[in-house]
C-alpha cells in the first residue's frame, strides 16, 4: 500500500511551483535543484501534469514552468490519480472480475481502507500543503 | 497502490480457520481447495500466521490448523502489520538522504494523515466482525437465490 516515486514527485513538483518566490517562471534546473528530483524525471512529469493543466510552460534550456491553476482547486486526489498506475489496493476492487465478490467476507476490509485514505486525498489540496510548507519557515534555513 | 497477496491471502486464511468453528482443526488441503489458492502459497502465509500467534497446528490424522485466539481478539491491524510489514502510504525517509522541506510539507500534510486514517479505519475491525459481516452477506445472497428460484 504504497503511493510510487511518481506520484510523490508530481506532489512535490507541484508544491516547488506553488511556492515559488520570483516572478519568472521556474527552469526545470531551478526546481531539480530545489527539490532534489533529476532534470529529466522532472521533465517527464511535467507532460502530464502540462497536459491537464495543472502547470504552464515549456521544455527545453530556454524553458520553465509555472502553476496554471489556483493551489485551492488543486487536490491532491486528482494529482495522484493523474499520475498512478492505480489506486486501488486490491485486483477486484480495481475492475477485475472475481467469482466471489458477492460473498466475500474480506473485501470490506480493502473497501474501507481504500475509502479512508481516498477521503483524506480529496481533502487536501495544494493550498493545504502550502500552507504546511509555508509554517516551516522560520524554523530551518533552506 | 497495493495490498500484497500475502496480506489479502492471510486475511482469507484466517477466515476460513475461524469458520470451521474453534475446535475443529482443518487442513491445508481442505483450505487450499475452498480457498482456491495454492497449498504451496498457504503453507507460507500459515508460517507466518503461526508465528505471529494466531492460528496453532497439530499433527497427525485429525491435525490441522485452529485458531489460536478468539477472533474478536484478532485485530485486522495487527495481522496485516505481522503480513505486510508497516502499512504507510509511502516509504519512511531515509536517514542519509536529505529530504527536502516540499517533500516533508507533504508527508505531514497528506502521508501522516492518511496512515493515520487507515490506522483508525483497521483499529476498529476483528475477526469477528468480518465474520459477522460475512454471516450478512451469505444470508443476503441466499435471499436473493430463493427469490430467483
Amino acid at each position: 500500500m504504497k503511493i510510487s516515486t511518481r506520484g510523490q514527485y508530481s506532489l512535490e513538483a507541484l508544491l516547488c511551483l506553488a511556492t515559488a518566490t520570483s516572478e519568472k517562471p521556474y527552469s526545470i534546473h531551478t526546481i531539480a535543484e530545489k527539490t532534489h528530483i533529476s532534470d529529466g524525471y522532472l521533465e517527464q512529469l511535467f507532460i502530464p501534469l502540462k497536459k491537464a493543466g495543472y502547470v504552464s510552460g515549456s521544455r527545453g534550456v530556454q524553458g520553465g514552468y509555472r502553476l496554471a491553476k489556483d493551489p485551492k482547486e488543486i487536490v491532491a486526489y486528482q494529482v495522484l490519480d493523474l499520475m498512478e498506475t492505480s489506486l486501488h489496493t486490491i485486483p477486484c476492487l480495481n475492475g477485475e472480475e472475481c467469482t466471489k465478490s458477492n460473498i466475500c467476507e474480506s473485501k470490506v476490509v480493502w473497501t474501507d481502507v481504500e475509502s479512508s485514505i481516498e477521503k483524506v486525498m480529496r481533502s487536501v489540496t495544494l493550498a493545504d500543503l502550502m500552507e504546511t510548507y509555508n509554517s516551516f519557515q522560520g524554523d530551518s534555513a533552506e | 497502490m497495493k495490498i500484497s497477496t500475502k496480506g489479502r491471502y492471510g486475511v482469507r486464511f484466517l477466515i476460513d480457520v475461524a469458520e470451521q468453528g474453534m475446535d475443529t482443526h482443518t487442513t491445508l488441503s481442505e483450505i487450499s481447495k475452498r480457498q482456491n489458492i495454492s497449498s504451496a502459497y498457504l503453507g507460507q502465509i500459515a508460517g507466518s500466521l503461526k508465528r505471529a500467534g494466531y492460528i496453532r497446528s497439530i499433527k497427525g490424522s485429525n491435525g490441522g490448523f485452529t485458531l489460536a485466539k478468539p477472533p474478536h481478539e484478532i485485530q485486522l491491524r495487527e495481522v496485516l502489520h505481522s503480513l505486510e510489514g508497516d502499512l504507510t502510504i509511502v516509504d519512511p525517509p531515509i536517514s542519509t538522504e536529505e529530504e527536502s522541506l516540499y517533500r516533508r510539507a507533504i508527508r505531514i500534510g497528506l502521508y501522516q494523515k492518511i496512515d493515520e486514517a487507515v490506522a483508525q479505519t483497521l483499529e476498529v475491525m476483528t475477526l469477528d466482525s468480518l465474520l459477522r459481516h460475512g454471516r450478512l452477506l451469505h444470508s443476503v445472497h441466499n435471499v436473493a437465490a430463493l427469490r430467483s428460484q
